[in-house]
C-alpha cells in the first residue's frame, strides 16, 4: 500500500462498510508510520458522512452497523500507537445507553447507538431490559457525558422516569445529561419528566446530543 | 403430510447452530435480503402502491421462503439458529387449516384465507390496537368498537394508569391491567349485545402480564386470539416461545409475524418487503400462527401509512395471500398520523382497507391515531369506515390497477404532512363522541360522510 493512498483506502473502507479493507489500511498507517490521529480523524468523518446517508435513509441501519464495526478495527489496531502518543483520540463525548428495565425493543437503540458513534461519541451500549443499577454503575465507571434511555412502549416510556428519579435519589442525577427516546415518546414528555435532551428519532437524538456537549463544553449546562 | 411438532423444531434452539446475534443481523441475514432483492430484481415502485404485477408477487414469494431456509430463525436467549428443511415448511404450510376460527357462539367469526381481488370481504379486528388510552375512557372507548355491527373482534388498548397510577411494564399493575382490560372488553361486548365476540391481542409487554388474564374469572376464551411476534428481524427468544406454548398448550389461535423497520435491519422497502413475508412463513412455522401478520414500520415514523410503508406491505401480503392459504392479517392500518374526526385519517384507513382488501388479507386490523402515542385518540367509527370500504372494495372485485389509482389519490391528500411532520392533532374519543350514549358526534359523522361521498365520487360504489 502506498504512503500517499492510506489515508484514501481508510476512509473508502468506511464508505464501503468493508472490515478487511479497514483492518489493511490501519496496518498501512503503522507500517508507513502515519499520523494516527489524523488517520482516526479521518474515519470519524466518513463515519459522519454516513450519518448523514442514514438520516435521509440513502443507507440503511446494517450499513451503518457494519461501517461502526470497520471503524471499530481501525481504533483496536491503532489505539497502542496512540497510547505512546501525548495526544488523544477527539471524541465528542461518552454516552451510556440502554432500553430500560422490563423493555427488549432494541432497533430505536441500536439506530441511535450506531448514529452517536458515527457522529463522533464514544459510545457504551448497555443494551436491553437495563437495570438502573446497571445505567448507575456504567455512570461510576465511565464518566459519561449523557445517559441515554430508550423505551418502546408506553408502558416502558414510564420506568425513564424512574430511572432519572432513581439517580437523583443515589444522587448523581447532577453529574450526567440524561436523554430519551423511543417510539412512544414526546417532548413534552421529556419536559415532564426534567431531561436534558430527546430526539423524535435517531438523526434527531444524535444532533441532541452534539448540542448538549457543546452547551457543556460552553459552560451554558 | 404433517403438523409440526413444536418441540422437535424448538429444540434446534438448543442444537442448532450458534451464532452471536450481532453477526447474525448485519453478516447473515442483512447480505442475504440484499442478494434476494438483487436476483429477484424488486424494486420500489412509488407509483404502484398496491402491485399488479403478478411476477413481482411471487418472486417476493420465492424470495422470502429462501430467506426463511438459507438463515433461519435465530434464538437470541441460546445465540442458536433454528433451520429448517423445505419439504418440512412446505409440509408444515399444507397442514395447517386456512381457516381460523374466533369468537364463540353466535359471535363466532371464521376467518377464511383470501386471494388476490377475491370477492369474498376480510374481517375486520378493530380497537385502540394497543394505543394508549385512559382508565376513564376504557369501557367506552372498547364499547364503541364493539358496538359497530362490521367489527368482528376487539383490539384492546393499553390502559395507561389504574387508579391514577402508572402501569408499567413487569410490575404487578401490568399483570392487573391486563385483567382489568380483558374483563372491561367483555362487558364491552355485552353493553353491545355480542358476548362471544373474539379479543385479539394483549397489551402487557412481559409474558407474565399477558398470560394474567387467562384465568376465567378475569374473562378471557378460548376464542380470543393471542399474539406471538418475532423478533427483528427473523429472531425469536424463549421468552417469546414460551408466550407462543401458552397460548397453543391453552387452545388459543396465535397470530403472529413479525414488524420489519423499513431503513433498519431489512434494508429499503424492497428488503423489508421480503423480510415481512418470511416473517409470516416463519410465524406459520415456529409458532403454528393460526393468523400471520403483515405489517412494517418505518425508522423516523410512528405511523403506518406512508407510501413506502403501504407498498411494502400490500406487496408482502399478497405474495403471502396469493401463494399460501395462511389466513394474513393485513394493517389497516394500525396506526393513522392524524388523529380522529379530521379528513386525513379518514383517507388514511381508506387508502390502507382498500390495498389491504385487494391484496388479500383475510382480516384487517384498524387502530389508533396520532401516531398511537397519545392517549384516546381512537374510535369506533373509524372502523365503521373501514368495515364499509372493504365490504364495497370486495363486492365489486375491484381491481388492483383500479385500486392502485384510488389509493395514490388517497395519498396525495394527505403524505405532504407527514413529511412536514403536521398530521393534524384531531379529537380524542371525548371529544368525538357523546360519552353517555356512546355515539359519534354531528360533526364526525358529517365528516365521515363527506369522505364517503368523496371516495363514491372516486369509484367506490356503496351502497
Amino acid at each position: 500500500m502506498h504512503k500517499k493512498e492510506v489515508f484514501g483506502i481508510l476512509r473508502l473502507a468506511i464508505l464501503n462498510y468493508d472490515v478487511e479493507m479497514a483492518k489493511k489500511a490501519a496496518k498501512g498507517v503503522i507500517e508507513e508510520g502515519l499520523d494516527a490521529l489524523k488517520a482516526i480523524e479521518i474515519t470519524r468523518k466518513a463515519m459522519i458522512e454516513l450519518g448523514m446517508k442514514f438520516a435521509k435513509l440513502e443507507i440503511f441501519l446494517p450499513e451503518l452497523m457494519l461501517a461502526a464495526d470497520a471503524m471499530d478495527s481501525i481504533l483496536t489496531i491503532l489505539k497502542p500507537k496512540l497510547l505512546t502518543s501525548t495526544k488523544k483520540i477527539p471524541e465528542l463525548g461518552t454516552v451510556v445507553i440502554g432500553v430500560v428495565r422490563g423493555d427488549i425493543h432494541d432497533i430505536g437503540k441500536n439506530m441511535v447507538s450506531t448514529l452517536l458513534t458515527a457522529t463522533g461519541f464514544k459510545v457504551i451500549d448497555l443494551g436491553v431490559d437495563v437495570p438502573f443499577r446497571t445505567f448507575a454503575e456504567a455512570l461510576e465507571t465511565y464518566e459519561p457525558d449523557i445517559v441515554a434511555a430508550s423505551a418502546a412502549m408506553t408502558s416502558t416510556m414510564f420506568v425513564q422516569r424512574d430511572l432519572v428519579e432513581y439517580l437523583e435519589g443515589i444522587g448523581v442525577r447532577d453529574r450526567v445529561k440524561i436523554m430519551v427516546g423511543g417510539a412512544p415518546v414526546r417532548k413534552e414528555w421529556a419536559k415532564e419528566i426534567g431531561v436534558d435532551g430527546y430526539g423524535e428519532n435517531a438523526a434527531e437524538a444524535a444532533e441532541a446530543a452534539k448540542r448538549i456537549v457543546t452547551k457543556k463544553k460552553e459552560g451554558g449546562l | 403430510m404433517t403438523k409440526a411438532n413444536i418441540w422437535d423444531i424448538w429444540s434446534r434452539a438448543e442444537t442448532g447452530p450458534i451464532c452471536p446475534t450481532k453477526k447474525f443481523e448485519i453478516y447473515i441475514v442483512y447480505p442475504k435480503i440484499k442478494e434476494l432483492v438483487k436476483t429477484y430484481e424488486v424494486e420500489y415502485d412509488p407509483e404502484t402502491i398496491v402491485p399488479i404485477d403478478d411476477k413481482l408477487i411471487d418472486d417476493v414469494y420465492q424470495a422470502g421462503m429462501e430467506l426463511l431456509l438459507e438463515v433461519g430463525i435465530l434464538c437470541t436467549t441460546t445465540e442458536r439458529i433454528i433451520k429448517f428443511e423445505e419439504s418440512e415448511v412446505k409440509n408444515i404450510l399444507r397442514a395447517l387449516p386456512s381457516e381460523a376460527i374466533l369468537g364463540e357462539g353466535k359471535d363466532v367469526n371464521v376467518i377464511r384465507s383470501r386471494t388476490l381481488e377475491d370477492k369474498h370481504p376480510p374481517s375486520i379486528g378493530a380497537g385502540p390496537s394497543g394505543g394508549p388510552i385512559s382508565e376513564e375512557m376504557a369501557l367506552k372507548i372498547y364499547q364503541s368498537y364493539a358496538q359497530e355491527p362490521l367489527n368482528d373482534n376487539l383490539n384492546g388498548g393499553f390502559i395507561t394508569t389504574i387508579n391514577g397510577r402508572e402501569v408499567k411494564a413487569g410490575s404487578p399493575l401490568e399483570m392487573y391491567a391486563e385483567m382489568y382490560s380483558t374483563s372491561l372488553m367483555r362487558e364491552a361486548m355485552r353493553r353491545a349485545g355480542r358476548p362471544g365476540m373474539s379479543i385479539r391481542g394483549s397489551q402487557a409487554v412481559t409474558v407474565r402480564g399477558a398470560m394474567a388474564p387467562a384465568f376465567p374469572e378475569w374473562g378471557r376464551r378460548k376464542g380470543d386470539c393471542l399474539h406471538a411476534w418475532l423478533l427483528p428481524v427473523l429472531k425469536t427468544d424463549y421468552d417469546s416461545l414460551c408466550r407462543a406454548y401458552y397460548w397453543l398448550a391453552c387452545g388459543y389461535p396465535i397470530w403472529g409475524g413479525g414488524m420489519p423497520t423499513v431503513g433498519g435491519l431489512s434494508g429499503g422497502p424492497e428488503g423489508t418487503a421480503i423480510t415481512c413475508a418470511a416473517e409470516m412463513l416463519a410465524a406459520r412455522i415456529l409458532y403454528q400462527a393460526s393468523l400471520c401478520i403483515g405489517t412494517a414500520a418505518h425508522s423516523f415514523y410512528t405511523g403506518t401509512t406512508s407510501r413506502e410503508l403501504l407498498w411494502t406491505r400490500h406487496l408482502a401480503s399478497a405474495a403471502i395471500n396469493k401463494n399460501t392459504n395462511i389466513p394474513t392479517i393485513v394493517d389497516s392500518p394500525y396506526i393513522t398520523y392524524a388523529g380522529p374526526c379530521t379528513e386525513m385519517s379518514l383517507y388514511e384507513t381508506a387508502a390502507a382497507t382498500i390495498g389491504a382488501t385487494v391484496t388479500g388479507g383475510a382480516t384487517l386490523v384498524v387502530g389508533s391515531g396520532r401516531q398511537g402515542v397519545h392517549s384516546d385518540y381512537c374510535a369506533g367509527l373509524n372502523s365503521r369506515f373501514a368495515g364499509e370500504i372493504k365490504n364495497t372494495v370486495a363486492k365489486m372485485r375491484l381491481k388492483r390497477s383500479d385500486a392502485n389509482d384510488m389509493v395514490k389519490n388517497l395519498l396525495a391528500k394527505y403524505e405532504n404532512t407527514i413529511k412536514e411532520r403536521n398530521p393534524p392533532v384531531g379529537k380524542k374519543f371525548q371529544e368525538c363522541y357523546d360519552v353517555a350514549t356512546v355515539t359519534p358526534s354531528k360533526e364526525f359523522l358529517e365528516l365521515y360522510e363527506k369522505i364517503k361521498k368523496e371516495l363514491e365520487v372516486n369509484g367506490l360504489e356503496f351502497g
